[in-house]
């Protein structure tokens, strides 16, 4: 099995232990990653806002490179996965402007887009019933004990025509399964697609400040025990910006898979919150 | 013939599809009209969504007691063929002449034995989710619909074989069991795996189980543990079983053939019970001194006890079967002299040998065979094994002998395989318990050869690289430079089995190959006559239950054999698909529960039994994890209990062909599902409901038993949120664009009537637009408002969960500020969606659906499909309430019986009753029969106490109380009583004489008693409800009405109806669209119509309208239906007319009319017209105000001028650039607190046109709530779209208007999504002015006694089921006269009327009187008081000086009985003695 890899900036960067880390159980379930050569940017939120032609082309050009690596492309950020999935929609779409940014493509980089691609999130690959079955296979420590507040944010599962790979966008399910195969007891609760504020972090920290209190504070009265995310912003902003007296660790999904299978992670320290007192709890650490 | 060719003959039989309300009316009224109807439903009860209702808007009324008599009256109807469970498969031919093939799908009971007594309910094993309580509570596998079904008859469900049963090799009914153990009946599951498997507590035990891996639960956690409970049915059950059986586990018969049987073990002992219980001699040759073969001599005891095999093999013995022992075939005795003695013979002598090793050192001592050293284990024999003991094998017996060796006292014993541990052939299970016991595993290793010098000493071992090849045949590669050696003293070899077949001799003719028997594999033949084999000699080493199976197919070759049949036929069966687990299934999460085991450490000390098994409790808790994947099970324990043997487990589909001259599909509607609307959190929030469910928690039927409980703790919910429009008006989600039209109603309703239940409740309810629009509805939702409900206009994004408490949090805007606020429970208002067979109907049928599913039908034929002879009633035309349901199925009713007029009463019965018995001279005899009407009355009132006391009642000789008095199964109960106990007069102590009296008085009649020796005491409406806060006082008032009700039956007489002709016209008042389209309806049917109008022109109000908003023109459907209605011979019109005078009665009156000569109205001439029937249909007129300036400015003007200029092309599209519309002027306020429902849609459309005129023009719609219900949401979504702007105002803040100096008109009105007042300057003002009653509409009602409402429209029988029915018989209502509404409505209600009509006059007689006044000419002084004080005008003096009163024109109002100062009248049934009898039992002097 090959899957291209598309890490994003925010990979090579503030979230290097959500790259450490599935880089290290796609080696485990032997499972190869080939990470796209010569990437660029998806131009995130500033891209869509303000110019929606250079984020398509931005994610054209991956689309591209993508292509010529294999014909499925894992991709562990929801902004990559929600810009990648939103200009294949664009293309689909038939519009004169799509056709002019083919065009354009072919004429600054000197290829075309097949439209081949099979574009995954992360989450996706990790969700369907073989790779949950390779998991359970290779699976060294149970995660009982363990109880995650699963959390999908808003890029993931919206606008649920373009990029949801869930049954109900509004009640996102695959994480919860992942979770409960390995053995941890997921909690029930209503926030897992509320928005964390996003990039409004650094312009505008208090409206972040509020919206993960109420995140956090919703899967703390829950039950949960850990937070558990598949994007790198939502872990930076759960993970920075929780309210006096809390302290919920904020694990990325591969860092959990990778507890699951036994793999030792060093990445783990990184985080700002101390997941260890938890883990040790659960014996996981 | 070519006149023949085109005019085909019709067929007078109607088809209708669909049980619902619709299909019940429209059969009802063709039955009625002389028309043989079939009506076909896919459910197994009549009844349709309505029968799923608690209670009805806008009156509160129980939807049950409204259906139930419906229901009844649609079963007896002699003239109605019902099929339930039935479906259209093929429909054929053309209008008048239709081929229809309809599917029965089998009930599994027969419904003409089945009394619904309910026992095979309560034996039944399978508990599934009930579907018609939305999956609240459970039913059982064998089940009624709802307790009031009808056909009151119970059904079986079924879905198929589940994959448990159908992957066991013996067919071992899985789930049967698993039901049974659930339950806890544990000898009744033994019985049932015994059917296929005789070793029930073996194969508990040993068995490999593929059943569970096929097991459907495996998909959402773990297989049930069905092997283990196949055990726990042994241990718990047997002793019982064995008792039950003596009866039944014997030979059927006794036959003199003679069958020998070579060994015993589970193939051969099972061939041989199949065989005795048919009755064959059979006998049992086995080399053992003992029955059982490896059960007894191969399997550890650890394993299996010595005692599970003695028992289950000697119950096989028991059977008679002769056993020979320590008898080896072709040692002992030989295949020739078993053949020479017997007429069959059975090889079934397994394999015997072990497979052994040829590699150097294999001759060396203490190199066991392994199948041996088990035998000689088994067989109690002293058997030595070293201190270190390797095993070489890794199958089943590999395992078996390394944990036996451990038993024996090996120290340390070595597993050598050739596999990894993943490729090994033992079960994992086995070679798990074998590692906890120590066992040591060494995979991939392949045996080199053995060392030592004569005995051995260690084995040398080379290392396995691949065990099978690329086709995964069995092809071990060594590396032999890899070795390791393991020191042994004993090693036992367990590479495998085979055959003996040393008995075989040269000449036998018995073939084999691969070193075992060839058979035929089908029949377990050999190739030489009346020799069969099997068992493992035949198929090679496999299982215990393999060998059954095998055991059981020989057993039947043989059978046949002996009886000379076909040995083959029948017999090879395709396999099926594996059957999944069953829709919607949410199972419960419980993992597989563990049996107990002995711990590792005790157990390698001796061979006591590994595993300990469930304990009762835990078997019983384990076999409730099963999901009933087949639904029944077929465990037959409903067979068993039927006293009427109705089971039939056995039936199958039937087709049935009819042929019928039209179509009715009325196939109801389905609710849109709210997982889909994701956002509020249906079915991952436990108290977040459907508006179903809830109505299911309000029914005294549903799972709640009618207490308002959350589903999470069972608490009464005090707050209580309604989201509106759930998955209606949805454009972008997975819902509806359309509006549901319903669910503002009945959202109101439940609110209310939750309120009612608990007055705890607070109920508030989000909606958009307030869509009560239909009569009486605004009322409604004020008279809920009154009564407590809130109601918030706010569109509801999402709702989340307290994880902790469960409660539901919303969060709104209040126009002010965003609210949160917490509810206890919400309930969704989930909309409708086209019917599930819609589809597959259309194409079946030929018609064309539109956009969303729903049936095609053109504006102006409401009930017509794009194909002729065929129509739709009901929900299928589009999501409707109960009135319009009805409505619209009388529309198709009518439409289906004009296209067969030719054919009426050709294929019909009349109803056939008993002689009527003479009671007159007998001592009265009274039956009681008390209602608990579910807890209706039950509830409040004691019924028991009330049946005794009504015991004690003179003349009483019978009393009993019943759930529900009028269902079904109870009125033929009391037809049995009145037989039984020669009844002759009869009360019923329940609800209403208005909707039941007719009911019961069919009931006496049906058992040969005059219908008026009966009586109703009302102790629901007028005690129960009335009293809920005091029972006991209830009680003592439900006595009381019981004994009066007593008091006057005792006194009733015999009375007999008259028949009188019919004259076969109908008046029609009123010459617009409805009255017009009800006189050709009813003309085209064949009979006359007069049709009387005021005005000059026929034509009506609709002459002031243009265009309808699907764009058709008014004028040229109006001038066509016109220009049809004054050409058709059977219509005769009077323009300028008036009515004079009326009288006469139902089938036969007599009315007046005069008529002005044209344009000299003064000049009139009178005429009498003499008819059967009345249709009212006098219309509407447009209100008129003076409010915001109509009639100052001319620039403020009515939406019908509007709509004028628009038509005519005088609207100056310059001159009005910006344009503002209000809504509801002088509706829904002050005087006219009703709805108009027609004023939304007329602004829309001119709205829409002056857009498509100028798309630069500024609109704005001043409204209060947007009624564009149904599909008319599309143009209220087109005008959003095209850029008209809505602004909601409020009653108490309507739009202001001003006329500035400037000569600019200016309206002001408050923006509530701003909290700005907007100021607007428009050109043009349009005002929606609703409807109201025409002028003289009171001294009309007078004239014909006719009641009217408030508002001025006429009062229908009833609001829903009788719709178009006026209390007095024989006239109808339609159109305008009855309420608001668009011409398509008025036409399909006109339609209706006519079908209502045509009822009476397709009869030649009508039965009338029986409730009539009646005068004792003796004591009658001739006051003319009673002429005076009729309001019919009834009475006149006769020629002999006394008052008479024509029976047939007496309407029963008992005016004159009450006034006749010479008490000289009497009224029938109600006489002056009945009357003082009640009385005097009100006090008790009975």
């Amino acid at each position: 099995m090959l899957f291209g890899y598309y890490p994003g900036c925010s990979l090579h960067s503030t979230a290097v232990e959500y790259d450490a880390s599935t880089r290290a159980i796609f080696e485990a379930l032997n499972i190869s990653l080939k990470e796209i050569p010569d990437w660029n940017c998806c131009g995130a939120t500033s891209g869509h806002s303000l110019n929606m032609y250079l984020s398509h082309s931005l994610s054209l050009r991956n689309m591209v490179l993508a292509e010529g690596v294999a014909s499925r492309l894992v991709v562990p950020c929801a902004a990559c996965y929600n810009a990648l999935r939103s200009t294949q929609a664009f293309l689909k779409s038939g519009a004169k402007e799509a056709e002019k940014l083919q065009e354009d493509i072919r004429f600054s980089i000197g290829q075309e887009y097949k439209g081949m691609l099979e574009v995954h999130h992360l989450l996706e690959v990790l969700g369907t019933p073989k790779i949950i079955s390779l998991i359970k296979e290779k699976q060294k420590v149970s995660l009982s004990g363990l109880k995650p507040a699963a959390y999908y944010g808003c890029l993931l599962t919206r606008p649920p025509k373009v990029v949801n790979f869930e049954a109900n966008a509004e009640q996102p399910q695959s994480m919860d399964r992942l979770l409960k195969v390995l053995g941890a007891e997921p909690v029930s609760w209503s926030h897992k697609t509320e928005c964390c504020g996003a990039s409004l972090s650094i312009p505008a920290p208090e409206i972040v400040e509020e919206l993960v209190r109420k995140i956090v504070q919703a899967a703390v009265r829950a039950g949960a025990n850990v937070l558990v995310t598949a994007c790198p912003l939502c872990q930076t902003n759960l993970d920075s910006r929780q309210p006096e007296n809390y302290n919920l660790p904020v694990l990325y999904i591969s860092e959990v898979v990778a507890l699951a299978l036994g793999i030792s992670a060093p990445w783990l320290n990184k985080h700002i919150i101390d997941p260890s007192p938890v883990l040790k709890t659960c014996n996981l650490f | 013939m070519q006149e023949l060719k085109e005019k085909p003959e019709v067929t007078g039989s109607v088809l209708v599809v669909g049980g619902g309300i619709a299909g019940m009316q429209a059969s009802l009224e063709l039955a009625n009209a002389g028309y043989l109807v079939h009506l076909v439903t896919e459910a197994p009860s009549i009844g349709g969504k309505m029968a799923q209702l608690d209670k009805t808007f806008p009156t509160n009324e129980c939807a049950m007691c409204l259906l139930g008599p419906r229901m009844t009256d649609t079963l007896n109807h002699p003239n109605i063929r019902l099929y339930t469970c039935s479906s259209v498969e093929k429909v054929e031919g053309q209008k008048g002449h239709f081929r229809v093939r309809i599917r029965q799908r089998p009930r599994y009971i027969n419904i003409d034995e089945c009394t619904a007594c309910g026992d095979c309910e309560q034996v039944c094993p399978v508990r599934v989710p009930n579907a018609f309580n939305e999956g609240r509570g459970e039913r059982k596998a064998v089940y009624k619909l709802f307790p009031q079904a009808v056909p009151n008859k119970y059904l079986i469900e079924k879905r198929g074989i589940p994959p448990c049963r159908s992957t066991c090799p013996a067919g071992t009914n899985a789930q049967g069991y698993v039901a049974l153990i659930s339950q806890g009946k544990f000898a009744e599951a033994l019985e049932v795996v015994r059917r296929r498997m005789p070793f029930a507590g073996i194969c508990g035990r040993i068995c490999h189980h593929p059943c569970e891996t096929e097991c459907n639960r495996g998909q959402f956690d773990e297989p049930v543990a069905i092997a283990w409970l196949k055990r726990a049915a042994y241990d718990y059950g047997w002793e019982e079983a064995q008792e039950k059986e003596k009866e039944s586990y014997r030979p059927r018969q006794a036959r003199p053939e003679k069958v020998a049987i070579v060994g015993a073990g589970p193939a051969g002992l099972t061939a041989a019970q199949d065989l005795a219980l048919e009755g064959f001699q059979v006998t049992i040759y086995d080399a053992l001194p003992s029955p059982g073969g490896m059960l007894r001599a191969g399997i550890p005891r650890y394993r299996l006890p010595l005692e599970v095999v003695e028992r289950e093999t000697q119950r096989i013995l028991n059977l008679g079967i002769r056993f020979v022992s320590n008898t080896r075939l072709g040692k002992d005795i030989t295949l020739e002299e078993l053949r020479s003695q017997y007429q069959a013979v059975i090889l079934a002598v397994g394999l015997q040998k072990s497979r052994l090793l040829n590699i150097p050192g294999a001759e060396l001592k203490g190199i066991l065979p392994g199948l041996d050293f088990l035998r000689q284990v088994a067989q109690g024999e002293k058997v030595k094994v070293g201190r270190r003991v390797v095993v070489i094998g890794g199958g089943n017996v590999a395992m078996d002998v390394a944990r036996t060796a451990r038993r024996l006292g090996a120290e340390e014993v070595h597993v050598a395989c050739l596999e990894s541990r993943k490729e090994m052939p033992a079960h994992s299970w086995e070679i798990e318990e074998a590692l906890e016991e120590g066992i040591i595993l060494h995979n991939s290793w392949g045996p080199k050869r053995f060392l030592g010098g004569s005995e051995v000493e260690a084995v040398e071992l080379m290392q396995c690289t691949r065990v099978f090849d690329e086709e995964g045949r069995f092809n071990p590669q060594y590396n032999p430079e890899v070795t390791t050696t393991i020191p042994a003293d004993t090693v036992i070899v367990a590479i495998g089995q085979a055959a003996d077949l040393s008995f075989l001799s040269e000449p036998s003719g018995i073939r084999t190959a691969k070193g075992l028997i060839a058979v035929d594999p089908v029949t377990l033949a050999t190739d030489v006559p009346g020799v069969f084999a099997c068992g493992d000699v035949v198929r090679g080493p496999s299982s215990v239950v393999e060998a059954v199976a095998s055991g059981h197919e020989v057993a039947e070759t043989v059978k046949r054999y002996l009886n000379r049949q076909d040995l083959k036929e029948g017999r090879e069966t395709p396999r099926q698909e594996k059957l999944g687990p069953p829709d919607n299934v949410i199972p419960f999460p419980v993992r597989r529960l563990k049996q107990r085991m002995a711990p590792p450490e005790e157990r390698v000390q001796d061979f006591r039994e590994v595993y300990l098994g469930y304990t009762p409790e835990m078997a019983q808790e384990e076999a409730r994890r099963c999901l009933n994947c087949g639904i029944c099970s077929e465990c037959l324990q409903c067979e068993a209990v039927c006293q009427k043997k109705a089971v039939e487990h056995w039936q199958t589909e039937k087709y049935e062909d009819l042929t019928v001259g039209s179509i009715i599909l009325a196939p109801g509607f389905e609710l849109f599902d709210a997982k889909l609307a994701g956002e509020y959190g249906y079915g991952y929030y436990d108290n977040v409901v459907t508006s179903m469910e809830f109505e299911r928690f309000l029914s005294s039927t549903g799972p709640t038993q009618g207490h308002v409980e959350r589903p999470s703790d069972g608490k009464v919910p005090e707050r209580i949120a309604f989201i509106q429009c759930v998955g209606s008006r949805d454009c972008e989600g997975e819902g509806s664009p359309y509006c549901s039209a319903i669910c503002c109603m009945y959202s109101t309703k439940e609110a209310i009537i939750a309120r009612e239940h608990d007055s705890r409740i607070k109920p508030t309810i989000f909606y958009l637009d307030m869509r009560s629009y239909g009569k009486n509805f605004d009322k409604y939702v004020e008279a809920a408002k009154q009564a407590g409900v809130r109601y918030v206009r706010a569109m509801i994004s999402r709702v989340e969960e307290d994880p902790v408490t469960k409660n539901l949090i919303i969060q709104y805007f209040d126009g002010e500020k965003i609210v949160r606020e917490e509810f206890e429970l919400v309930v969704l208002a989930v909309g409708v969606r086209p019917p599930q067979e819609a589809a597959r109907l259309a194409e079946i049928c030929g018609i064309e659906l539109n956009p969303y599913g729903f049936a095609r039908t053109p504006e102006w034929q409401p009930v017509a499909t794009t194909k002729e002879g065929i129509y739709v009633a009901g929900a299928f035309q589009g999501p409707r309430d109960i009135p319009e349901t009805v409505v619209n199925a009388s529309a198709a009713a009518a439409c289906a019986g004009r296209d067969l007029a030719p054919a009426r009463n050709t294929l019909v019965r009349p109803k056939e009753y008993p002689p009527e018995r003479d009671v007159s001279s007998e001592e009265p005899r009274v039956g009681v029969f008390i209602c608990h009407c579910g807890i209706n009355i039950a509830g409040v009132v004691d019924v028991p106490a009330v049946v005794e006391f009504a015991r004690k009642l003179p003349y009483v000789v019978y009393a009993e109380n019943n759930l529900y008095t009028c269902s079904q199964d109870t009125l033929k109960k009391i037809k049995d009583i009145i037989q039984e106990h020669r009844l002759n007069r009869v009360v019923v102590a329940s609800c209403t004489i208005r909707t039941h009296q007719p009911l019961f008085r069919e009931t006496l009649r049906e058992a040969g008693l005059n219908p008026f020796y009966f009586e109703m005491a009302n102790i629901r409406d007028q005690c129960s409800w009335v009293h809920r806060q005091e029972a006991e006082k209830a009680t003592e008032k439900a006595k009381d009405l019981v004994r009066m009700a007593v008091a006057k039956v005792i006194k009733h007489e015999a009375l007999h109806l008259q028949p009188v002709p019919v004259v076969h016209a109908a008046l029609v008042i009123g010459g617009g669209v409805a009255g017009l389209t009800a006189a050709l309806t009813i003309a085209d049917q064949g009979y006359d119509v007069y049709v009387v109008e005021r005005e000059e022109e026929l034509g009506g109000y609709a002459r002031n309208l243009r265009f309808t908003l699907e764009g058709n023109d008014i004028q040229a459907f109006l001038k066509d239906l016109i220009e049809r209605a004054k050409s058709h011979p059977r219509i005769k019109i009077y323009t300028s007319a008036q009515i004079e005078e009326f009288g006469g009665h139902q089938g036969h009156f007599v009315t007046t009319i005069s008529q002005g000569a044209p344009g000299r109205e003064h000049i009139r001439r009178t005429l009498k017209l003499e008819h059967g029937v009345i249709i009212v249909a006098t219309g509407i007129r447009e209100a008129s105000t003076s409010e915001y300036g109509l009639g100052q400015d001319p620039r403020v003007i009515t939406n019908t001028q509007l709509e004028q200029e628009l038509a005519d092309g005088s609207f100056d599209i310059q001159a009005h650039k910006e344009i503002v519309f209000i809504q509801c002027v002088g509706s829904r306020e002050g005087e006219r607190l009703y709805c108009s429902r027609t004023c939304c849609a007329q602004s829309l459309k001119n709205a829409l046109k002056i857009k498509e005129l100028n798309p630069e023009a500024k609109i704005y719609i001043l409204y209060r709530d947007m009624r564009a219900y149904g599909f008319m949401e599309d143009y209220y979504r087109k005008a959003r779209e095209v850029g008209i702007t809505f602004i909601p105002y409020d009653l108490a803040a309507k739009p202001v208007i001003r006329q500035r100096e400037i000569g600019l008109l200016e309206i002001e009105v408050k923006d509530p999504s701003s909290g700005k007042d907007l100021v607007l300057w428009p050109d043009r003002i349009v005002l929606a002015l609703g409807a109201v009653a025409p002028e003289g509409i009171q001294g009309l009602a007078t004239l014909f006694k006719l009641p009217l409402n408030e508002d001025g429209f006429f009062v229908e029988t009833h609001a829903k089921l009788a719709p178009i029915d006026f209390p007095s018989a024989g006239i109808f209502l339609c159109g305008a006269a009855h309420s608001p509404k668009s011409i398509s409505e008025a036409i399909a209600q006109a339609q209706g009327a006519a079908a209502r009509a045509c009822t009476i006059l397709a009869k030649d007689h009508l039965l009338v009187g029986g409730v009539v006044a009646v005068v004792d000419e003796n004591k009658c002084a001739a006051c003319l008081t009673c002429v005076r004080v009729c309001p019919y005008s009834v009475p006149r003096i006769n020629e002999r000086n006394v008052a008479e009163i024509n029976p047939v024109q007496c309407q029963g109002c008992g005016t004159c009985a009450g006034e006749c100062p010479a008490k000289a009248i009497q009224l029938q049934h109600y006489k002056d003695s009945q009357l003082l009898a009640k009385v005097a039992g009100l006090f008790r002097e009975v």
